[in-house]
C-alpha cells in the first residue's frame, strides 16, 4: 500500500452484494447491520492494487479509494 | 456448456477460476458488438457496458436498490402480489410453475422497471409473460441456438409491440411528470428505473429509445430469472421431500429454511450454467493464461459444486448444507464483481449468516415468499404431464413449462 491510502464506502449506493468482503476479507467485513465496513488496519496492510480491485469490482460503485498520492 | 460458434473458446471450471474470471476486468461481457448487440435490444444497455461507463450507469440506477425499498417490497408488496395472484389467476387444481412464477414476477419487474399495466387484468399479465419469454431470447442472444440476425429481427418486432402496448405510454407519462417537477411543481416522482433515467436524461443524454430498452431489460432480466428459480427450487424440493415429507411443512412454516432451499437450488441449478466473457487483452485467470479475443465459458455448475468449497456431496441439493463463512450459498449464480446481479436482494434476499438465526430485519426475497405460498397450497409435480426444458437456448437449466397439481393446504 502507499502511505495515506484511504477507502470510503458510500452507503447511499451500497446494496450489500458482499463482493468487497469476498474480494478482500482482510479489508472489509460485514457489520452487525449487514453492510460492509472497513477492518481496522486492513487498508494499511493491503497493496494499493488490491484496494483498487475492490473499487473496480464493487457492483454498486459505492467504494472509492484515495491513494497516498492524492488521486 | 458450449460457447457460441465462431470464437476461439476455453472453458474455465471450478470455484477459483470462475470467480477469478468474473472479477477480472480484462474480461468483458460484450462478446461481439456487430453480431450480438448492434440492432439488438441490449445495445448500449447496462448489461454490456464495461469499466467507467458501467460504473456511472450503475451508480445512477443503484439509488433505487436501497434498504427502505427492499423492506417496502418485502413486507408490503410481495405478500399481496403472491396471494392476489394465486387467488385470482391460478387454477386451484392444476397449473404450471413457469406460469405461476411469471404471473407473480412480472408485477415486481414492472414496478422496478417502470412499466404501467393493470395488475388486476389477467390479459395484461399473460401478455407481459409473453414479452418476458421473448425478451429472454434477445437478452441471452449469445447463448441462443439459431441465427443471431434472425433473433435480432424477431426482437425488434416484439419490442415494437411491447412499446406500443406498454412502454412508450409509461415513458411519456413519467416524462410529463418529470417536466412538471423540473418546472417547480410539487409532484411526486415514481420510484423506478424509467423515472430515474428520465430525471438524469439531461446529464446522460441517453436517447428515449435507449431509455426504453434499458428499462425493458430490467423488466425482462428480473422476472425471467425469478420465474426459473422458483421453478428450479420446486423441482428439487419435490424430489427432496419424497424421502422427507415433513420438510414440505417446514418450507411453509420456516422462512429461513425456504430461503435456504432457494439458495441451494440456485447453486446446483443456476439459471445460466455457462456465463460468457471475452478477453479484451492478454490476461490470466487463476494462473491460467487467456489470450486477447478468446471467449471464456465459465462453467458455473462446476464452480457451484466445487467439492473443495461446498463439500464432497456438493453436487447434491441439500438445504441443510453447512456453507463455510465467506462463501456465497448460491455460488456464482448471480455472477461476481462489477456485474454482480443488481436484483439479487429483491429476488432471493440476503445470505444468512452461518450458525445465526435470521433476525427481524433479515430480507428473504420474493422467490422464497412465493415458494412458501405454493407449498402451502400443496403443490406437487403433475402425474401425467412431464416438465419441458427450454430447447431454444444453450442454457440447459431453463424450463419452458413445469406442470403441477395442488392438493389443498398442507
Amino acid at each position: 500500500m502507499a502511505e495515506g491510502d484511504r477507502i470510503e464506502i458510500d452507503y447511499d449506493f451500497c446494496y450489500q452484494s458482499g463482493e468487497c468482503v469476498l474480494f478482500a476479507p482482510e479489508v472489509y467485513r460485514f457489520g452487525d447491520d449487514g453492510f460492509p465496513e472497513v477492518v481496522n488496519g486492513g487498508v494499511a496492510d493491503t497493496p494499493t492494487s488490491v484496494l483498487a480491485g475492490t473499487v473496480d469490482n464493487c457492483p454498486s460503485g459505492a467504494i472509492s479509494l484515495t491513494t497516498g498520492g492524492g488521486n | 456448456m458450449e460457447g457460441p460458434p465462431g470464437f476461439d473458446t476455453i472453458t474455465l471450471s471450478g470455484y477459483a477460476q470462475v470467480r477469478g474470471a468474473l472479477t477480472n476486468n480484462d474480461l468483458s461481457r460484450s462478446l461481439d458488438y456487430e453480431r450480438f448487440e448492434r440492432g439488438n435490444l441490449k445495445e448500449g444497455t447496462l448489461s454490456v457496458l464495461h469499466g467507467a461507463e458501467h460504473r456511472e450507469r450503475r451508480r445512477m440506477e443503484n439509488k433505487l436498490f436501497r434498504r427502505d425499498m427492499f423492506e417496502l417490497y418485502e413486507h408490503e408488496l410481495f405478500p399481496d402480489v403472491v396471494t392476489h395472484t394465486l387467488d385470482s389467476f391460478v387454477d386451484p387444481a392444476e397449473s404450471d410453475m413457469m406460469e405461476i412464477g411469471g404471473l407473480i414476477s412480472v408485477v415486481l419487474a414492472c414496478r422496478t422497471a417502470g412499466v404501467d399495466f393493470d395488475w388486476n387484468s389477467i390479459e395484461d399479465r399473460q401478455r407481459l409473460r409473453y414479452f418476458l419469454h421473448q425478451f429472454a431470447l434477445g437478452g441471452a442472444i449469445d447463448s441462443a441456438k439459431g441465427d443471431p440476425e434472425a433473433i435480432k429481427a424477431q426482437m425488434r418486432e416484439v419490442f415494437g409491440d411491447f412499446r406500443s402496448e406498454f412502454m412508450t405510454e409509461s415513458r411519456e407519462n413519467r416524462a410529463t411528470t418529470v417536466k412538471r417537477r423540473t418546472a417547480g411543481e410539487k409532484v411526486d416522482l415514481l420510484y423506478d428505473i424509467l423515472t430515474t433515467l428520465l430525471v438524469n436524461q439531461p446529464t446522460t443524454a441517453m436517447s428515449d429509445d435507449l431509455i426504453e430498452r434499458e428499462s425493458t431489460l430490467f423488466f425482462s432480466a428480473g422476472a425471467h430469472t425469478s420465474t426459473q428459480t422458483l421453478t428450479n427450487t420446486a423441482h428439487h424440493l419435490f424430489e427432496w421431500c419424497r424421502d422427507r415429507p415433513e420438510d414440505r411443512r417446514r418450507v411453509v412454516e420456516d422462512a429461513a429454511f425456504a430461503q435456504r432451499c432457494v439458495h441451494e437450488a440456485l447453486r446446483v441449478r443456476p439459471t445460466n450454467p455457462g456465463i460468457l466473457r471475452r478477453a479484451l487483452v492478454d490476461t490470466e485467470v487463476a494462473g491460467r493464461p487467456v489470450a486477447k479475443g478468446v471467449v471464456c465459458v465459465l462453467d458455473t455448475i462446476s464452480a457451484n459444486t466445487d467439492p473443495e468449497v461446498y463439500g464432497a456431496d456438493a453436487h447434491l441439493f441439500n438445504p441443510n448444507r453447512d456453507v463455510p463463512d465467506g462463501v456465497p450459498p448460491y455460488g456464482m449464480s448471480f455472477g461476481a464483481g462489477m456485474h454482480f446481479c443488481i436484483g439479487r436482494t429483491l429476488a432471493v434476499g440476503l445470505p444468512q449468516r452461518r450458525g445465526v438465526a435470521p433476525g427481524p430485519s433479515h430480507l428473504y426475497g420474493m422467490v422464497p415468499i412465493a415458494l412458501q405460498a405454493v407449498f402451502d397450497r400443496g403443490v406437487g409435480p403433475h402425474p401425467d404431464k412431464p416438465p419441458l426444458p427450454d430447447t431454444k437456448t444453450r442454457r440447459w437449466t431453463r424450463w419452458l413449462s413445469y406442470p403441477v397439481v395442488f392438493n389443498g393446504a398442507e
